[in-house]
C-alpha cells in the first residue's frame, strides 16, 4: 500500500469514530440532555483516574479477544457474529474446570481452565464452520442460533436445580471458583478495581494471532482462502480444511475472552449473566475498527474499553437518566460499524485528506467497500 | 402419553403456533422481497425491535391500536431506509450494515425507552388488536400477506421486475429497468412488513420490553431459506417454528418428558436448535436468487 493508501485506511475508522460521537452528542442534546456534559463524565470515567485507566484496560481485555475472533474468521472470508455463543460455551466450561481440580497449584490452575474455555469455544465456532463447509449453511444465521444455544443451554445448567448449580443455594449459579483458578491480579489502582492477567492474555494472543497469520504457511492459507478461495483450490488448498481451522480459531480466542472475563472479575458462573453478554457484538465492532488486523484489534478495543468505562462515567455523574449511557454507547459502537461498513462516506473525503498528506496525486474512482465479505445465503460447495 | 399428544398437538398448542407465527410470517416475507431484490437484509431483527417499540409508543400516544400500527410502520420504513442507503448507493457490505443496524436499533430503542419510561415500563393498559377464537387478528393479517405476496412477485409486471434485478441486474439495467429503485422499494417493503412483525409481537404481550424480539428476526430469516424464497415454503417454515416456540412452556408434568427437560429452559433452545436442523439442509437444497449479496454498480 503507498502511504497515501494507508493514510486514508486508518482515517477512516477515525472519520466513523468522530461522526458516530457527533450523533451521539446530538442524542443527547434531543432528550433535553447536555452533550458536553456527558462527553466530560464520559472522558473522565474512560481515562480519568488510574481507576478509570484500569477499568479501561479491564473492559478492553476480553473484546481485544473477541475482536481477534472476528478478524480471523474474516481473512478466512468467514463472518463470525456467534461470538457470544463461543464465550458463553468457553465461559462455562472454564468455570467448570475453575471450581474442580481444586488441588492443583496456581500456577497451573488458572491456565488449564483458560486452555479448556478456549477449546471449548473453539468446538462451537468450529461446529458453525463445518455446517458452513459441508452442508452450505449460511454461517450468518448458523452462528447467530448457535448464540441462542449457548444461551439457552447455560442457562438450563445454572437454573435452581440444575447440573452446575450449587447444591443448597437459592441462586441460580454455579459454587465458587478455587482461588487458584482465578485470574492473578497484576494493579490495583483502588481497592474495588483489579486489573488480572487477561490483559497479558489479550495481548499476547494479539502478537500470537499476528505471527500466524502473518508470518506462517498455515496463515497465508487462510489468507488465501479468504480472499481467493477458487486460486486457493487450484493451488492444492484444502478449503474446507482451512475454514473449519479459521472458525476453530475464532472461536477459541472468543472462549477465551469470555473465560478471561469470568474468571477474572466473578466469583462463580451466574445465569443473570448469560443473557447480557455484549463481548460477542463489540468484537464485531473493534474488528472492523482495526482494518482486520492485530494491532488494529487492540487499538480498537482499548478505544471501545475506553467507551464502555466512560458509560459508567456518565451514570456516576448521572449526567444522562439511568441506564441511558450504556445504551448510548450501543448506539455509538452500532453507528461506528455502520460508518465503517459504509466506507464510501469517508473514503472520498479520506482520500482528499491523504492525498494533500501525502504528496498530492490523482484520485483514483472508488470501488465498493474494501471490506467485502459477502457470503451469499446459500452457497455451491464443491470440494473436489 | 395422551397428555403428550394434547401438548404437542392440542387446539392450545395449534392456536399459539398460529400467534407465535405471525410475526415471523411477516418478516420473512419482508425478507423476501428484500432478498428477491438481490439485498440480504439481516437487519430484520433490528427493524422488529424497532417495529414492537414504536407500536406501543403509537398505541399509548394515540389511544388506539391501529396509530401503533400505523406508526410502528413507519418506523420500520425509516429505519430499513438507512439499511438502503449503505447497501444501494453507498454500496457497503450488507452483512456488515445489517449488524451495525440491528445494534444501533437495540441500543437507539432501549435508549429511547429508558428516557421515555425509565423504571416503570410502559403503561398497562394499551390497546391492541382484538382476538378471534383465540387467534390474533394480525394472524390473519399475515397469513392474507402470504397470498398478496405470492401474488404480487409472480404474478405481476413490478414481481417479474424485482426478480430478474435479483437474479442478473446487469441484464436487468441493460433492458432499462431502473435497479436502484427497485432495490430501495423491496428493501422498504421490507422494513414495513418488519416493523409490522415487530408490532405482532408487543401486542401480543401488551408491553415493550428490552430483548423482547429475541432472535426472531434471525428466525425469520432461517425460515426464508428454509422456505426456498417462496412465501408458500415461507408460510411452512413460519408455523413449525411457531411451533417450536408454542411448545416451550407447555411440557411440563407431561409423561415421557423428564422433569429437567420441561422446567429448566431447557426446551426454549429448542426452535434455534429447529432452525440449525433446518438450515443444515436436511430438507434438501435451496438455491438463493443469483446475485443476492453483492452490491450493484451501473457503469
Amino acid at each position: 500500500m503507498s502511504s497515501a493508501e494507508r493514510i486514508e485506511a486508518t482515517l477512516v475508522p477515525i472519520f466513523s469514530v468522530l461522526a458516530a460521537m457527533a450523533i451521539g452528542m446530538l442524542l443527547i442534546g434531543a432528550i433535553g440532555y447536555d452533550p458536553f456534559y456527558a462527553y466530560t463524565s464520559l472522558l473522565k470515567g474512560a481515562v480519568g483516574s488510574t481507576t478509570a485507566i484500569g477499568s479501561t484496560l479491564l473492559r478492553a481485555a476480553p473484546i481485544i479477544l473477541t475482536g481477534l475472533s472476528v478478524m480471523v474468521a474474516f481473512r478466512a472470508g468467514m463472518f463470525n457474529i456467534g461470538g457470544t455463543g463461543q464465550a458463553i460455551a468457553g465461559l462455562v466450561v472454564g468455570g467448570v474446570v475453575g471450581i474442580h481440580f481444586a488441588g492443583l497449584p496456581s500456577a497451573v490452575h488458572w491456565p488449564l481452565a483458560l486452555v479448556a474455555a478456549a477449546f471449548m469455544g473453539g468446538l462451537w465456532g468450529a461446529l458453525a464452520g463445518f455446517l458452513k463447509v459441508s452442508r452450505g449453511a449460511n454461517e450468518v444465521v448458523v452462528t447467530i442460533m448457535l448464540n441462542y444455544v449457548a444461551i439457552k443451554v447455560g442457562e438450563a445448567l445454572l437454573n435452581l436445580g440444575g447440573p452446575l448449580q450449587e447444591q443448597g443455594s437459592t441462586i441460580p449459579a454455579s459454587p465458587e471458583f478455587a482461588q487458584s483458578a482465578r485470574l492473578p491480579v497484576l494493579w490495583r489502582p483502588d481497592p474495588f478495581t483489579e486489573v488480572h492477567m487477561g490483559v497479558v492474555v489479550a495481548l499476547l494472543a494479539a502478537l500470537v494471532v499476528w505471527f500466524v497469520i502473518d508470518r506462517t504457511a498455515l496463515g497465508f492459507q487462510i489468507r488465501a482462502v479468504g480472499l481467493a478461495p477458487d486460486a486457493a483450490r487450484y493451488g492444492g488448498m484444502s478449503v474446507t480444511k482451512v475454514t473449519i481451522i479459521a472458525m476453530f480459531a475464532a472461536g477459541a480466542l472468543a472462549g477465551l475472552g469470555g473465560a478471561v472475563q469470568t474468571l477474572g472479575e466473578l466469583d462463580r458462573l451466574q445465569k443473570s449473566e448469560l443473557g447480557v453478554i455484549q463481548i460477542g457484538f463489540a468484537g464485531i465492532a473493534v474488528s472492523l475498527l482495526g482494518r482486520n488486523t492485530a494491532l488494529g484489534c487492540v487499538l480498537g478495543g482499548l478505544l471501545l474499553g475506553a467507551l464502555d468505562s466512560g458509560a459508567v462515567g456518565i451514570q456516576n455523574d448521572n449526567a444522562l437518566p439511568a441506564g441511558v449511557g450504556t445504551k448510548l454507547i450501543l448506539i455509538i459502537q452500532g453507528l461506528i460499524v455502520f460508518f465503517v461498513g459504509a466506507d464510501l462516506l469517508f473514503r472520498r473525503l479520506a482520500q482528499n485528506v491523504a492525498g494533500a498528506a501525502g504528496g498530492g496525486g490523482h484520485a483514483p474512482p472508488l470501488p465498493p467497500t474494501t471490506l467485502a465479505v459477502q457470503p451469499a445465503l446459500d452457497e455451491e460447495v464443491t470440494e473436489a | 402419553m395422551s397428555e403428550l399428544l394434547i401438548a404437542l398437538v392440542g387446539i392450545p398448542t395449534l392456536i399459539a403456533m398460529v400467534n407465535f407465527a405471525a410475526p415471523l410470517i411477516l418478516a420473512s416475507l419482508g425478507g423476501l422481497f428484500c432478498e428477491r431484490s438481490g439485498i440480504v437484509n439481516i437487519a430484520l431483527e433490528g427493524v422488529m425491535t424497532v417495529g414492537a417499540f414504536f407500536a406501543i409508543v403509537g398505541s399509548v400516544v394515540t389511544g388506539s391500536w391501529v396509530g401503533g400500527l400505523l406508526l410502528a410502520i413507519v418506523a420500520g420504513v425509516a429505519f430499513s431506509a438507512l439499511h438502503a442507503v449503505a447497501t444501494v448507493t453507498l454500496r457497503a457490505d450488507q452483512i456488515i450494515t445489517g449488524t451495525a443496524l440491528i445494534l444501533i436499533a437495540a441500543g437507539l430503542v432501549n435508549f429511547l425507552y429508558a428516557t421515555m419510561y425509565g423504571a416503570q415500563g410502559t403503561p398497562s393498559d394499551v390497546s391492541r388488536p382484538a382476538n378471534i377464537g383465540g387467534i390474533n387478528l394480525l394472524a390473519l393479517v399475515a397469513f392474507l400477506a402470504v397470498g398478496v405476496t405470492y401474488f404480487i412477485v409472480f404474478n405481476t409486471p413490478w414481481g417479474l421486475r424485482l426478480r430478474s434485478v435479483g437474479e442478473h441486474p446487469r441484464a436487468a439495467d441493460t433492458v432499462g429497468i431502473n435497479v436502484y429503485a427497485m432495490r430501495y422499494q423491496a428493501v422498504l417493503i421490507s422494513g414495513m412488513l418488519a416493523g409490522l412483525a415487530g408490532a405482532v409481537v408487543s401486542f401480543n404481550v401488551g408491553s415493550y420490553t428490552e430483548n423482547m424480539i429475541a432472535g426472531r428476526g434471525f428466525i425469520a430469516l432461517a425460515a426464508l431459506v428454509f422456505g426456498k424464497w417462496h412465501p408458500v415454503g415461507v408460510l411452512g417454515a413460519c408455523l413449525l417454528f411457531g411451533w417450536s416456540l408454542a411448545i416451550e412452556t407447555r411440557l411440563g408434568g407431561v409423561d415421557f418428558i423428564p422433569s429437567f427437560v420441561a422446567t429448566s429452559g431447557l426446551l426454549s433452545a429448542l426452535p434455534y436448535v429447529i432452525t440449525l436442523v433446518a438450515l443444515a439442509g436436511f430438507v434438501g437444497r435451496s438455491v438463493a436468487p443469483a446475485a443476492v449479496g453483492k452490491p450493484y454498480a451501473k457503469h
